[in-house]
């Protein structure tokens, strides 16, 4: 994943080709808020007979109001490139990206909720560094204000990250709920590079 | 001939100590207005200046210290 970042942050055409890294990445995180609110509900469903679901659904009714809206930064970003909302909404996203949300539903619904934590601490675990990306857009000739997105994110998502972390220590996970959060975790590191490769095509 | 090799010919790419494969597909990303730019201000100011004076001179893009690939949640 660390490469595909470095070819996509480097590469000599990134202006033409952020439009298209922007669509990939809101098909992503249009889910996000989903997710969680389902695995919520799982929780809800297992306090009686699951120590960690406690912890879990305080977590998540903390979190789902933090991150409500965050997709529609990324709509904010393309709105300022010039790309209209509606059309944005109404393109079909790519395979990779359903594969991403669908495996988390999957775990969620049919395994256990934990493994979304895992696939947040991939997605919150690297804040986007705020001084780098406002220099990435200077580089490029895209305003600032294109980047909001990450920009955002790269104040919000260290504390994010700590929250979690807390949250992780706190729980009373078994070997098997660390062996869950670990496959959806790789699981969500394959996938999210399979997506972002895609914005480079 | 490609930028990169054109920039090791003019001696500004030490090919015994080459940039990574990502700065070189920079590199060879650049149009030829760039390329020669650079060869001119290594001809008019030295390599030891550029050494001296300029973050990241050898390299061509400022890496992503948090290695975010920016799908974040």
């Amino acid at each position: 994943m660390d490469a595909v970042a470095e070819q996509l942050w480097s590469h000599p055409r990134l202006r033409e080709i952020y439009p298209e890294f922007l669509f990939q990445n809101h098909s992503v995180i249009r889910c996000s808020v989903p997710l969680m609110k389902a695995a919520a509900e799982r929780c809800e469903k297992m306090l009686a007979d699951e120590p960690v679901a406690e912890g879990m659904l305080t977590y998540f009714r903390k979190h789902i109001p933090e991150e409500t809206g965050h997709d529609e930064w990324v709509l904010d970003d393309l709105e300022t490139l010039g790309y209209k909302r509606a059309d944005i909404l109404r393109r079909i996203p790519s395979p990779s990206a359903a594969a991403l949300a669908g495996a988390q539903y999957y775990w969620i619904r049919h395994v256990h909720p934990v493994a979304l934590l895992g696939f947040i601490a991939v997605l919150e675990g690297t804040p986007p560094d705020v001084e780098f990306f406002e220099q990435t857009a200077d580089r490029i000739g895209v305003p600032r204000r294109a980047f909001s997105n990450l920009l955002l994110h790269g104040k919000l998502d260290p504390q994010h990250r700590d929250d979690l972390d807390r949250t992780l220590d706190a729980l009373p996970l078994t070997e098997e709920h660390h062996t869950l959060m670990g496959i959806s975790a790789f699981q969500t590191v394959a996938l999210l590079t399979r997506v972002a490769s895609e914005a480079l095509q | 001939m490609a930028n990169y090799d054109t920039l090791v010919a003019a001696g500004i790419i030490d090919k015994s100590n080459p940039p990574s494969q990502s700065d070189i597909n920079t590199i060879n990303g650049l149009n030829s207005g760039d390329v020669q730019g650079l060869i001119n201000v290594f001809s008019a100011v030295g390599t030891t200046f550029l050494a001296r004076n300029c973050d990241g001179a050898g390299g061509s893009v400022v890496p992503n210290p948090s290695r975010t690939i920016g799908i974040v949640f």
